[in-house]
């Protein structure tokens, strides 16, 4: 039944769709099942927002698209089309021509992404390989070009300067700058404002909704912050312990949750929280260890609401609204009637 | 050595005293950019950074202080300077009414039992080789406490910060953040001290987490009767923990009070802008202005009159020329702008992040 879900409405330009993908970990304490059977679709155009606590396997779904898993992980089941084409079954050499040019990726640290030692105009040039007929001096115009549109002043010195050379806000906008220097159809985005100051954050978030306008382009926006979520993104996908719990768009997902995860999160958060008070809500118990997938939900340990059958009978995805889905047994009697 | 008493019901003093525990007085601590002699060399007139300038404020006791800020506002350096963990250049730091660094060798160690810090990440601030029950009841090794039974100190430690007993065995990277932060606590708390500061005590946690950990401190305020010196730069946790805040700019406070107040109104645009920069979990209530532009100049080039007109909405040529000094809006409510925004004031305008 989960299979059958469409997430999403069926647009015939999706950029992404993944498909029951999961991925397993191999561990000397056994295999970790960190993505169970999620789907996922980017439709053209749109921002997509990936949420999630840590662990939840927000980074690995990310890493998975590029197809950038270290070497203990494997994909087990699933698939992922790329504008209709399925990576999975693609040489390395195919894959290397996609990344960085039609799917590229934005990292949470931006001192570690950026190479230390090499001056950001040779990094931006450096990342313009595939074109042979375009001169030196052109490409590192354009490179300037690009940091001008992020917002970065007097970008043609700034090519000179080394990444320490810049503060973490102006980093994190050469990063972006990097990430779509060749216009990628789908940008990747993994918590890229989590280690700015809030005021560098509305920047950031103000940018991405500047470039989407110009480029057209798609974004799968990856956060653990529910307030940058609810600021820049058009669906939601909830991610719990490696499953896809609840997604649909973002108005359903922030004004009528269903899932009592996502519900729990939310009420979690302390900017939602109009009334000041002193002792705030939480989630009780532990997200559940991957070596040991609990057979019926896996957030029945945690849910406040669960029945009998939650501890054993996995949920299937109820649809709750246009697009928006839910995996909850409490949401039978919805759909069925 | 035996005169601290760990009894901790002793200490538990009503939320409303007005006794100050901790009185900071026109403190500045800056950093050396050059030698002299490479400075007078090149000629560079001002070879210090300045990185707390002119910090003033009284926090009393079971009181709970945040300090607010961007990265490289000087919050976290204020909160090491008054735990004596970077010199101070001039102004004085007084606990219970007297100056700890001032007086006898034995004054320090008495206020490091007093004062304990919460270090900004738990995990490497844990060292990796020894077990929980060797950090937790490291401070008594360290202030020559050793003939108490280390290992019903630690019991009674991961007790009251809420580990199972058996984590006592356990190694840092065997813990998740959380629980890493539990084990902060329970080294902070572990010498019955008075006041905690706490650098970023929630970064980097899940919200679900993070309520946990501000619930386990509310609570250790209440049983014990702690003085907290949180420093974030979460407002949305600050509105919900703290009694008092206090906004740090490029070193000075530029506006300090009642946290209810700030919230509610305002009156220095750097803080408005920093409340209004808070995202809303709320798809309804998305912004389509960036509330505060640019970033935090540096420090080393500290723009002349009041620091902030660079960024600021309303900066007009006074701004640009003359420094402003601390004004009050009311007794508590300190702020330093000449330009304080009293319409939010009179409007009570609900200012929420």
């Amino acid at each position: 039944m989960a299979a059958a879900a469409q997430p999403v409405p069926a647009t015939t330009a999706n950029v992404l769709e993944v498909r029951d993908l999961s991925v397993q970990f191999r561990t000397p304490r056994g295999p970790v099942l960190a993505l169970r059977k999620v789907s996922v679709t980017v439709p053209r155009g749109s921002i997509v927002g990936l949420v999630g606590e840590s662990g939840s396997g927000k980074s690995t779904l990310a890493l998975a698209v590029m197809r950038l898993m270290p070497v203990n992980a494997t994909i087990s089941e699933g698939s992922l089309r790329f504008a209709g084409r399925e990576l999975l079954s693609l040489p390395a050499s195919e894959m290397q021509r996609l990344r960085g040019d039609r799917i590229s990726m934005v990292f949470q640290d931006p001192m570690t992404s950026l190479n230390p030692v090499r001056t950001i105009g040779m990094q931006m040039v450096d990342i313009q390989y595939r074109d042979r007929r375009m001169s030196l001096a052109d490409k590192r115009r354009k490179a300037a070009e690009m940091l001008r549109r992020v917002g970065i002043p007097d970008s043609e010195r700034q090519l000179d300067r080394h990444p320490h050379q810049f503060s973490g806000g102006m980093r994190q906008r050469i990063a972006i700058a990097m990430g779509i220097l060749e216009k990628p159809e789908l940008l990747i985005a993994d918590e890229p404002t989590t280690a700015l100051d809030v005021t560098l954050e509305a920047q950031i978030v103000q940018l991405l909704r500047d470039l989407r306008g110009e480029l057209n382009g798609s974004i799968l926006f990856i956060s653990h912050n529910l307030g940058i979520i609810a600021e820049l993104c058009d669906y939601v996908v909830v991610l719990y312990a490696g499953e896809v719990v609840e997604q649909g768009p973002i108005e359903d997902i922030f004004h009528r949750p269903r899932h009592p995860y996502t519900r729990a999160l939310l009420e979690c958060d302390p900017a939602r929280i109009e009334e000041v008070c002193r002792e705030l809500p939480t989630i009780s118990g532990d997200v559940p260890n991957l070596l040991r997938v609990p057979s019926g939900c896996v957030f029945a340990p945690r849910c406040p609401q669960a029945i009998d059958r939650c501890q054993h009978e996995h949920p299937a995805d109820h649809e709750t609204g246009p697009g928006h889905f839910a995996r909850c047994h409490l949401l039978q009697s919805v759909s069925d009637g | 050595m035996a005169e601290v008493s760990l009894a901790p019901a002793k200490r538990v003093v009503p939320a409303n005293s007005d006794d100050t525990l901790l009185e900071v007085s026109h403190l500045h601590v800056r950093y050396p950019l050059l030698g002299a002699m490479r400075a007078k060399l090149f000629g560079v007139p001002n070879r210090f950074l300045d990185a707390v300038l002119d910090i003033s404020f009284r926090l009393r006791r079971g009181r709970t202080l945040a300090l607010v800020g961007e990265s490289g506002s000087g919050k976290s350096t204020l909160g090491r300077a008054i735990i004596g963990l970077v010199p101070t250049a001039g102004g004085s730091i007084r606990f219970e009414g007297v100056e700890p660094f001032r007086s006898a060798k034995g004054g320090t160690k008495a206020y490091h039992r007093d004062v304990a810090m919460m270090f900004q990440d738990p995990i490497s601030s844990l060292s990796p080789r020894r077990t929980v029950r060797s950090l937790v009841t490291e401070p008594f090794v360290v202030h020559r406490l050793s003939n108490r039974d280390l290992e019903a100190e630690a019991k009674r430690l991961l007790g009251m910060v809420g580990l199972p007993l058996d984590f006592a065995g356990r190694y840092p990277h065997q813990l998740s953040g959380g629980q890493a932060r539990r084990v902060g606590v329970a080294r902070a708390i572990a010498l019955s001290p008075k006041l905690i500061i706490a650098d970023e005590p929630t970064a980097g946690l899940d919200v679900s987490v993070q309520g946990e950990i501000l619930n386990l401190m509310n609570r250790l305020q209440r049983q014990l009767g702690l003085t907290y010196l949180i420093i974030t730069h979460n407002l949305a946790v600050v509105r919900h923990v703290s009694d008092e805040t206090a906004i740090m700019y490029m070193g000075r406070f530029v506006e300090h009070g009642p946290t209810s107040d700030i919230f509610a109104h305002p009156v220095h645009p750097y803080t408005a802008g920093l409340i209004a920069a808070q995202p809303h979990p709320d798809p309804a209530k998305r912004r389509t202005q960036v509330a505060l532009l640019g970033e935090v100049p540096s420090m080393a080039r500290r723009p002349d009159g009041c620091e902030f007109h660079t960024r600021c909405p309303v900066a007009k040529d006074l701004c640009r020329q003359t420094r402003p000094e601390t004004q009050a809006i009311s007794p508590q409510h300190l702020h330093r702008c000449h330009y304080p925004l009293l319409e939010s004031l009179a409007l009570a305008s609900g200012g929420k992040c």
